[in-house]
């Protein structure tokens, strides 16, 4: 897609920034990149990121990952806005559908990961305020728990069930529509 | 390294209570109301989730709806979707829309089926109160009067009203509705007997409308600056009314996408006045067309729109009937530059007969044509067809025939909500020749 690839040009030629995780390690990345995320684009408009940009709660393994998620998006953003005045276009819209497909494929990759990953993942989207990335993660845990019996989340899960027989049942009872 | 799992149940547990939401949120409504069996701390936990989705699935019965409201407790409501079935249900639904329309309710899904009584069921007055929302789907119902004051659904972006009845039309109730929606992208109406005093829709923000209504005087289209695809589907044309289809159409002309469907009641286009000279559809990409092809004032119809459609790039065609029809005329017809842009033709037959004439005027013009799809259900009773099909001369040096094993039928009922990533057309397993 043209208006992709002068995206790309652009987060080039754009400022550079630096994050630093909570084990220390930095990051290099284009101002583009971490855009995506809210918190950063804050500091970034209060200029308070020369010398790099700290993120205590966030580790260098989960960082990598969170990256690799915000440099494939900001390339997706890029070529959205150059393309959204042809949206009716028939090859535009072939492009951009193909584009989305692989944007699709790619979330999908990125989510084959372990549960703790995974719920780290969901702590570092809020913490940095990528909004796609949290509807991401939330995503694919409830698409996780749904269809599920009870018992089958508990053992997902390893949630104790403190309930009594007695009143597992009434709550059965009560709900019992929702277990039909 | 794998963690234990005693760190995983901490995992959910341990996540802030927002997050919980967020995921407890995305749960279909019966998934979040079943963690409740989970733990002694799940019990109660799906009733606190803010904007959580109320879709019902078919046949609950309406005392669990009466019973969810009172217990759901988060902070709005996104979603609320139900079919009522029968007059127990129909007595409840008062009572959740005023608890709905109390709760900020974002969107809702009110369907009354099966149709099987003569009045359908009137809605209370707290539909109007819902002034938060952004989608409004209502299937065979009969709306109350607008309360005095109404201030219309100021971010209504979806209106779907089929079969809805408006016993007090006739003060422009349902347009009262339309202008009182500023933000209206998509306008879905369809109805056997639509209002007596007919309707005039305006809205600055319309992107898609599909109409399937009875046509009388009194409709009208205002300005529609952001229209994008139209579908018309209007019956009942009345004798006395002056309106020229024509002049109807003009007011569409920004469009992108047009779909119209001939009526069976086609005195619409059998006996309607056409003069379409006067404007241009500059924008239409897109025309789908179903037509009686022994009818030369439809195929008059036809004609000219292909006339009046200079970048017209996707044409499809069904074919509601056939027979003879003077193609020489027709023919001559034809000027320069019609159809120069088309790429993309799809025909249906009717009974199996492709209407030739017109296919071989398709293919010897379009200059630009790269494929022509027709149904192979076609060429069930011999080859005949598909031999003249071939022998076709060809305008343009890049088309391709393809015989599909089935184009589907003019879709008269466009995707309700506007979403591009559906409109998809693949499914075929095209043969080209």
């Amino acid at each position: 897609m043209a208006s992709a690839g002068s995206g790309d040009e652009k987060a080039a030629a754009a400022a550079m920034i630096t994050l630093i995780s909570s084990d220390n390690e930095k990051f290099e990345v284009t101002e583009a990149t971490a855009t995506l995320s809210q918190t950063i684009r804050h500091m970034i408009e209060d200029g308070c990121t020369d010398g790099g940009v700290p993120l205590p709660n966030v580790t260098s393994k989960i960082l990598a990952r969170v990256i690799e998620y915000c440099k494939k998006h900001a390339t997706a953003a890029a070529g959205e806005e150059g393309s959204s005045s042809s949206f009716s276009d028939a090859a535009f819209l072939e492009v951009d559908r193909a584009f989305l497909e692989e944007l699709e494929e790619f979330d999908d990759a990125f989510l084959e990961v372990d549960r703790a990953t995974l719920f780290d993942l969901i702590l570092a989207a809020n913490y940095l305020d990528i909004k796609g990335l949290l509807n991401l993660t939330c995503q694919k845990v409830a698409d996780s728990v749904k269809g599920k019996t009870p018992e089958q989340i508990r053992e997902m899960y390893n949630i104790v069930n403190d309930l009594t027989p007695e009143e597992e049942a009434e709550i059965r009872r009560e709900t019992q529509w929702a277990f039909e | 390294m794998e963690p234990s799992p005693a760190r995983l149940a901490d995992l959910f547990s341990s996540l802030p209570e927002e997050h919980q939401d967020e995921i407890l949120r995305r749960l279909p409504l019966r998934d979040a109301v079943r963690t409740s069996a989970l733990s002694r701390g799940w019990r109660r936990r799906w009733e606190s989730v803010p904007r959580l989705a109320l879709v019902f699935p078919d046949g609950t019965p309406p005392g669990v709806v009466d019973r969810v409201l009172l217990c759901h407790t988060g902070r709005g409501v996104s979603r609320f979707a139900f079919q009522v079935v029968d007059d127990a249900s129909a007595s409840h639904a008062g009572h959740w829309l005023l608890a709905l329309s109390r709760r900020g309710v974002l969107s809702i899904d009110l369907r009354s089926c099966p149709p099987n009584r003569l009045t359908p069921h009137t809605l209370h007055s707290s539909i109007f109160s819902c002034t938060r929302l952004v989608s409004l789907h209502l299937e065979h119902f009969c709306l109350p009067p607008l309360p005095v004051g109404f201030a219309g659904f100021p971010v209504l972006e979806d209106l779907y009203l089929r079969e809805i009845k408006l016993p007090d039309d006739r003060d422009g109730q349902l347009q009262a509705i339309i202008h009182g929606s500023p933000l209206l992208r998509v306008l879905y109406l369809e109805h056997e007997q639509y209002p007596q005093g007919g309707c005039v829709i305006q809205a600055p923000n319309l992107r898609s409308l599909t109409l399937n209504i009875p046509w009388n005087d009194g409709w009208r289209f205002g300005e529609l600056p952001c229209l994008h695809d139209a579908c018309i589907c209007v019956d009942g044309y009345d004798e006395e009314d002056e309106q020229d289809f024509g002049e109807l159409l003009a007011q569409l002309a920004q469009v992108e996408e047009l779909t119209l469907q001939s009526p069976f009641c086609d005195k619409w286009y059998t006996e309607v006045k056409i003069d379409m000279t006067p404007f241009t559809f500059y924008n239409l990409k897109s025309l789908e067309l179903s037509t009686l092809f022994n009818n030369m004032n439809q195929m008059l119809v036809m004609f000219c729109l292909l006339k009046s459609s200079p970048n017209l790039e996707r044409l499809k065609v069904e074919s509601r009937d056939y027979g003879d029809v003077n193609w020489k005329l027709l023919s001559a017809q034809w000027t320069n530059g019609m159809c120069s842009n088309l790429q993309d033709v799809q025909i249906t037959g009717f009974d199996d007969v492709l209407p030739m004439p017109f296919i071989k005027l398709i293919l010897s013009k379009a200059s630009r044509l790269r494929t022509l799809s027709v149904e192979a259900g076609c060429f069930r009773t011999g080859g005949d067809q598909l031999i003249e099909l071939l022998a076709c001369t060809r305008a343009s040096p890049h088309s391709q025939v393809m015989v599909k094993d089935a184009i589907e039928s003019i879709r008269f009922h466009r995707d309700v909500a506007y979403d591009s990533s559906e409109k998809q057309s693949g499914n075929d397993s095209p043969g080209p020749c």
